[in-house]
Formats: structure tokens, sequence, C-alpha cells
């Protein structure tokens, strides 16, 4: 008899001995006990195709590293003549060969340039693992989506840009991002920014990141200006462009960047004052010393701390940011106030604080040099 | 007599069964979403490249506030620790909560600290401080030593929270090893997130057994005392199986006071720290959220499935019944507290969902489990049970313990790999069965305990001694 028989037998002897509510409880018992099983079994497979990978990958390794040895150091013609290896190209058949060889080069190819780059890329191409990357544009899962992107920007197949910028709105956030890199990777170098104006979605500081290293990383020097940006409807786009443009010292932008620490958004003042302090920018001194009055607390900041950057002079002014009663604030006016006379900072100034604590500790800080705030 | 008896007991078992199959059923599901969110995780992070974080310009300044009450002992090494994190515009803030042992004298004399004259904006009240102290070497630049009153964790948390100068705050327990990207990958979703990120979570880890060296996590291993073991099992469902769940369907409630960081703008502006609460880590992430949602402005509370933080399990019953009894006070007081939100529709998911869990699956589980057995006993000596039945129903709430732990071990296999020897995993499947006999019982007890100090207004901590860890030195 076997245990399905057993099973059966037994249920059948618990439904007639203690009625449905017994069946009902055996089922549970034996469901929780047979899912617990499923997952001990789960988790020792776990394991074992853990090691069956590593061994996999150590094996692979053997393969495929001297082939790529001497195809990268030792095959001058492979660029104009490639030929592969009957072993290589015959263990391309499966998805999953595939992938793994090309996770392999994508891998390789992020640490080299110049001829070398070029041989693993024509070697990605006549194996047509181009096309196998570009197939996985049009899977119906986000993250093969993701990965085919990453593919395609890190081997830099420049013709499938227009494929991928029709997925830079998509509604995961990790295959924009990716699209975002490659179209402005492999976009035309003579406009790059273009992109942005189909962005829809906001640009959150984490894109904004990746973007930044992304245009840092390609030594980027046809971007002269990042102007066209700042008037995106897309908020986080006009942010991207001000800080872009200070990180890459954009001195063109500086007209506009002007312009713009009046705009009636307060977090695009609040940016382009930052900006214009990061490009050493000091003719909005007296405008921006006038404007501080009027401003929310956030600008303010962002204010003080230009007008300090750029060595602003009025002693007026920092004296009654000091009396503010603003900690941030006060704290920068008091540095602001520690420039004109170090010598006998912050004795000059301890008039000031008279009955106010707070402000003599701050006339403290300030005075000392080591204390900075992150 | 018998008939209104019988009476009872039917409606009484409806009302058991009702709330059994709620709580499986809510484990269940939570387990389910956990795991989609897991791989979620997995996948999206496959790409990230966290080395970007440390050379750019847009990472935001964290300032690491690490309260220390007596920590003669380890305060040395341990501030070492953390001054190797990875982590470009960082601030350490050490607060000597007005340590009895000589705590801030270890500190001044293997850090060079001077007193100096720090402004600090006092937003938040807390007991006064009486110094602040920075190194004279300016290797030791990132380094903030915080001299008070004793107050408590909460007090000392609060003070570190108006002396920061970062954007975020990172509020841990000093004695805690991070993982060196810690911060890193914590930051990440405050960087991500199109809504205001306010919170972040991340998982804790026991260390008991582990090796650490000089302050750094070498070897990772499951722990050979019992009791530690247990508790292994025990924060991996609630961690990986529970709030990577809530995560998700955002309505995560706690973030465990051992490491967790927030938008200090948020944490400064609903108050910082409760001091009147000794779940002052759980009832900050509520008073914040509501803080949000009164203010009808989008935010985001998020947890990471990353092992980051590794801390000492209590290994004696005595603190860890210490331990839980404050687990189960903070609870109360929290839920308490904010009685507004159950079933307050306002509230959202927090308060249909999250904030009733909590209410009838933390709290009043242990109550529920002993008025249960007191109940069955009472049927006992007037010979009613139905013993059969019993005994099945005992067997299925333990296969579906033991498969929850199961559920548990795979989702640590799957996720992290941290236990990697064949030995670890027979050790947790060890625990994992004999848990419900040997461990439950005295969880619920607890639970129980902190309730009974509850009603009777008990405000203590309890001391936490620790035996210290598996550490090494480098010759």
């Amino acid at each position: 008899m076997n245990p399905v028989d057993n099973v059966a037998i037994f249920s059948t002897y618990l439904q007639h001995q203690y009625g449905n509510g017994m069946l009902f409880i055996f089922w549970l018992i034996f469901t929780f006990l047979f899912l617990a099983l499923i997952f001990l079994a789960l988790t020792i497979l776990s394991r074992i195709a853990k090691m069956a990978d590593d061994r996999f990958e150590k094996q692979l390794a053997a393969l495929y590293e001297p082939f790529l040895l001497k195809l990268l150091y030792e095959s001058d013609d492979f660029i104009e003549n490639p030929k592969i290896p009957h072993e290589i190209a015959s263990r391309l058949r499966t998805r999953f060969q595939k992938q793994t060889f090309t996770n392999l080069i994508v891998k390789l190819n992020k640490g080299l340039d110049g001829e070398l780059s070029l041989k693993l890329r024509t070697l990605y191409r006549v194996l047509k693992l181009e096309a196998f990357s570009i197939s996985k544009l049009h899977a119906k899962v986000w993250h093969i989506q993701a990965s085919g992107i990453d593919e395609l920007r890190e081997m830099r197949i420049v013709e499938t840009v227009e494929y991928i910028q029709k997925l830079l709105n998509h509604p995961n956030w990790l295959v924009r991002s990716n699209a975002q890199l490659a179209v402005l990777e492999l976009g035309n170098p003579d406009n790059r920014l273009r992109l942005f104006e189909s962005i829809t979605f906001p640009l959150t500081d984490w894109e904004q990141l990746r973007l930044h290293e992304s245009l840092k990383s390609r030594n980027e020097d046809k971007i002269n200006s990042f102007s066209s940006l700042f008037h995106s409807a897309n908020q986080s786009i006009a942010v991207f462009g001000i800080r872009m443009s200070s990180f890459f010292g954009c001195t063109n932008d500086i007209p506009d960047l002007q312009a713009l620490s009046s705009h009636p958004r307060e977090h695009l003042r609040e940016e382009a004052i930052l900006g214009l302090m990061r490009l050493g920018d000091f003719q909005m001194q007296e405008i921006l010393a006038d404007q501080f009055g009027l401003e929310t607390q956030v600008v303010q900041l962002a204010i003080m701390q230009y007008l300090l950057q750029t060595g602003y002079d009025r002693l007026s002014f920092y004296s009654s940011a000091l009396l503010l009663n603003k900690h941030e604030i006060s704290l920068l006016a008091a540095k602001g106030l520690a420039r004109f006379d170090s010598d006998n900072f912050p004795a000059d100034y301890e008039h000031l604080g008279l009955n106010q604590p707070v402000i003599a500790a701050i006339l403290a800080h300030a005075a000392d040099r080591r204390l900075q705030r992150i | 007599m018998k008939q209104a008896l019988e009476t009872f007991t039917y409606y009484f078992d409806i009302v058991l069964l009702v709330y059994t199959i709620s709580i499986c059923s809510s484990y269940m599901m939570l387990a389910f979403v956990s795991a989609r969110a897991l791989i979620s995780y997995k996948r999206e992070n496959a790409y990230t490249d966290y080395r970007e974080i440390l050379a750019s310009p847009l990472t935001p300044g964290v300032s690491l506030i690490a309260p220390a009450y007596n920590e003669s002992l380890t305060i040395v090494e341990n501030v070492k620790s953390l001054l190797s994190l990875q982590y470009p515009q960082l601030e350490i803030v050490v607060v000597n909560d007005g340590s009895k042992d000589d705590t801030l004298q270890k500190l001044i004399d293997n850090y060079d600290l001077e007193l100096i004259p720090y402004a600090y904006d006092a937003r938040i009240a807390h007991k006064p401080i009486r110094g602040i102290y920075k190194s004279k070497h300016s290797i030791f630049d990132k380094l903030l030593v915080v001299d008070k009153n004793n107050g408590g964790k909460a007090d000392a948390l609060n003070s570190g929270l108006n002396v920061a100068s970062g954007k975020y705050a990172a509020c841990i327990d000093v004695d805690c090893v991070l993982s060196q990207d810690a911060l890193l990958k914590m930051v990440k979703p405050f960087m991500e997130s199109e809504n205001r990120a306010i919170a972040v979570g991340g998982v804790i880890r026991i260390a008991n057994s582990c090796v650490i060296e000089d302050g750094f996590l070498k070897a990772v291993q499951v722990p050979d005392n019992m009791l530690a073991r247990f508790q292994v099992m025990e924060y991996s469902r609630a961690f990986l199986m529970g709030r990577m769940g809530w995560s998700k369907a955002d309505g995560l409630l706690l973030i465990s006071g051992a490491f967790g960081l927030f938008d200090k703008e948020i944490a400064v502006a609903c108050g910082g720290y409760d001091h009147s609460t000794v779940g002052e880590d759980m009832e900050l992430i509520v008073r914040m959220r509501s803080y949000m949602i009164e203010r009808g402005e989008q935010y985001t509370v998020s947890f990471i499935p990353d092992p980051l933080c590794w801390t000492e399990a209590p290994s004696t019953n005595k603190v860890l019944g210490r331990q839980r009894n404050r687990w189960m006070r903070g609870t109360i007081e929290t839920l308490l507290m904010h009685k507004r939100m159950f079933f307050n529709p306002k509230y959202r998911i927090l308060g249909m969902l999250s904030y009733p869990y909590w209410f009838f699956f933390e709290w009043l589980a242990p109550v529920v489990e002993v008025f249960g057995l007191v109940y069955f006993l009472l049927l006992a000596l007037l010979d009613l049970p139905n013993w059969p039945y019993f005994f099945a129903l005992m067997g299925s709430v333990y296969a579906f313990a033991l498969m929850m732990s199961m559920a548990a071990i795979l989702f640590d296999e799957m996720s992290y790999y941290q236990y990697t020897r064949w030995k670890d995993i027979r050790k947790l499947i060890v625990a994992a069965i004999l848990e419900p006999f040997f461990h439950h019982p005295k969880v619920v007890w607890w639970g129980i305990r902190g309730n009974l100090d509850f009603v009777q207004g008990k405000k203590s901590w309890g001391e936490m001694t620790r035996t210290g860890f598996n550490t090494q030195k480098k010759a």
C-alpha cells in the first residue's frame, strides 16, 4: 500500500470518528508540515545550487579565460578579421549560456578602454550577443529589460539608442534610470542633453547621482552649458541642470543662474544661489544681500553660504543676520564676522550678544576654525 | 448552568478560532509580501555601485549618534569601528550619558580630546550638556563627544539630534558592529525615493559566536548558545518575513533602536525621542509618520534587508526576560499614546492595518494565549475538553510555527546567505524544531510580565548585561 492510500484511509477514519472539523485540522497539519519540508528542501537545494554555481563559474573561467586573454593581448587582427573558436561559439546556444558569457565580457569591458574594449565589443557583436541583449528590451519583466539596457550601454551599442529611448518613461524606476544613462552615453555627443526633453518622471537624487557619475567618468568636455535644462517644466531636471552646471564649472551659465536666483520656486532659487557659489561668481553679492530679508529660511541659508564663500564684506549685514535667532544662519553670520578681525574675534563682537548667551556661544563656536558643519 | 457554560464555550471557541486564523493568515500574507519585496530589492540593487556615493557631491551629510552609558570596557574599540565606516560626509556624535565609570576619560585619553566651544540649537529638551569635545588630531576630525548629565537613552539621542549637523541622523547602539558600507546602503533609499523618505531601517543580526576583529565582523556563525540561537530564528522571522513586508505595504511602525537612519529635520520637528516611554524607537516612528500624515505630506519609511548591524543578543533568560518585558511595555505605551490611530481611516494603512495588527497580534497575543491556557485548564477540571481535538489543534499550531521557521531559514539562505557552513543550517533547523517547546512559552511569560509591569506603572529599562563578542585582535 502506498503512502497516499495510507493518508486516504487515515482521513476517512478521522472523518467517521470525529467529523469534518477534525479532518480539516488533519489536512491543515499535513499542509503545514509538507510546506515546512518543502522549505527545508529548497534551503538545501539553494545551498547545493550555490555550490554548483561556484563550480560552474570556475569551469567557465577555465574555458573562457585563455580564449579572452589571447583575444585581448595576442590577437592583432581580431577587429578586422574576427574568428571565434568553435568550442566557444558552440557553447552559446541556450539563454543561460549566452547570459553567463555576456555577464563575463560586460564585466571585463567595464575596466577597459581603447583597442581592448573594441575587441570585446567586436566579440559581443560577432557572437550575436548584441541581438540577445536587444531581445531583452522587449521582455515583459522589468529586471530583464533593465539588464538588457545595461549590457547595451556597457558595450556601447550606439545603434540601439532609439529603442532604449522609448523606455525613458517606463513605470519601473530602474528601467528608467538605466535608460537615462544609456541614452546619455550612447546618444549624439553634440546634443546629449536632448534626452531630458523626453523625461516626464521626476529625477530622484539617486538618478541625478548616477547621471552625474556617468558624465564625470566620460570626461565630458562637449557640454559647456546646461542652461537648456534650467527652464524645464520638470523641476527636478531644472535642478539637475543647475547642479551639473556648477559641478562642471560652466561659467557660461552664470547669467542664467543669476536670473534664476529670483525664480518664483524656492527650490530653484536655492539651487541657483548654491550653483553661483560653486562657480565662484561674486557679482550677485549686493543683490542677494538685499534679497536676504525677504527670503524663506532655506534660501536665506543658501544666500548666507554664497556670501561667505564669495567673501562678501558688509559687516552690518553679518551683524544683523547674527541676531536673527536662526541657529544655522547666525552661525554662518558669526563666521562672516570672524573674517573681519580674526585677531580680536570674538571679543570685538561680544557686545552684540549682550544678555544673550546663545549669541555668545555662537561667536565662540565661529572663532574655532576646526568646527565644520557637514 | 451547564447550558450557559456550553453556550459560553461554544462562542469562546469561535472567538479563539477566528483569532488564530487571523494571526496565522497575517503572518503568511506578510511572509508572501516580504518574499516579493526581497526579490525585488535584490534585483534592483544588482546594478548599484555604492562607491559612486563615496565620490559624489550630491551625497547628503549623515550624523551618526551613539549614546554611551558605562561603556568603559569597549568604548574605545567601538568608536574606532565607527570611525572606519565608509561614508564621505560623516560626523560621529558619541553622547556620554552621565556614565558613572571612566567612559569619558577613556575617550579623552585615547582620542586626545579637548573641550570646545560648540554652539548647538537646543530645539529638543534634554538634560544639560556638560561639555562638547573634539580631538586635537585631524585624523579624528569626524568625532564629536558630547558629555551630559544622565537622562537615559532617549535623552542622550535627543542631545545628539540637537548637536548633529548632518541632514540625516543615524541613531545606533554604540556596542553594535556596523558593516563598513552600512551608511552607503542606508542612505540610498533617501536618495531614490520620489516622496520624502523620513526614516530607513535595516536588519539587525545576532553576533553571538561570530568573530569580531578590531571592531570588524570577520566570520559569521550561528550562536553556540541555544537561547541566542532561538533569537536568530526570531530575528529572521521578524525582519525578513515581517518588517520587509510592512515596508512594502507602507505600514512599517518600528525601526529598531539599534540602527536607524532618520530625516533629522522631521525627527526634530516632531519633538525627538520621547523620554516617557521605554519603547522610544517605535514611538518616534509612529509620531514621525502621524506628523507627516497630519500635514498632508507625501512620505515613505523604508526597510532594507541587507545585514548591516550586528548586535550581541542576551544569552541568559534573566537578561532576555528583562529585554522582552521592556519591549512589551514599550509597545503598549506607544499604542496607547497614539490610540487615535486605531481603525482611523485618516491614517490610511497605518490606522487601518498596522496599528490594529500591533494591537491584536503584538500586544494581545500573549494575553490571549495565556487566557486560552487558563480556559483550557478550567475545562480540564470540569472534564469538558475534547482531547483528540485539543491534541490536533496543538499539532496544527506547532506545524504552523515550524513551517514559518523553515521559511525564515529559506529567506535567510536565499537573501544574504550569511551562514555558509552546513553545520549552521543544521543548528538552525534544530532551533526551529525546539523553539515552540522551549522558547516560546518563556516569550509568552515575559510578554505577560510586561503587561503586568505596565499596569503597575513600571518604567525602568532593566540592566542589560552582556558577555562580550568573540573578539580577536590583530597581532
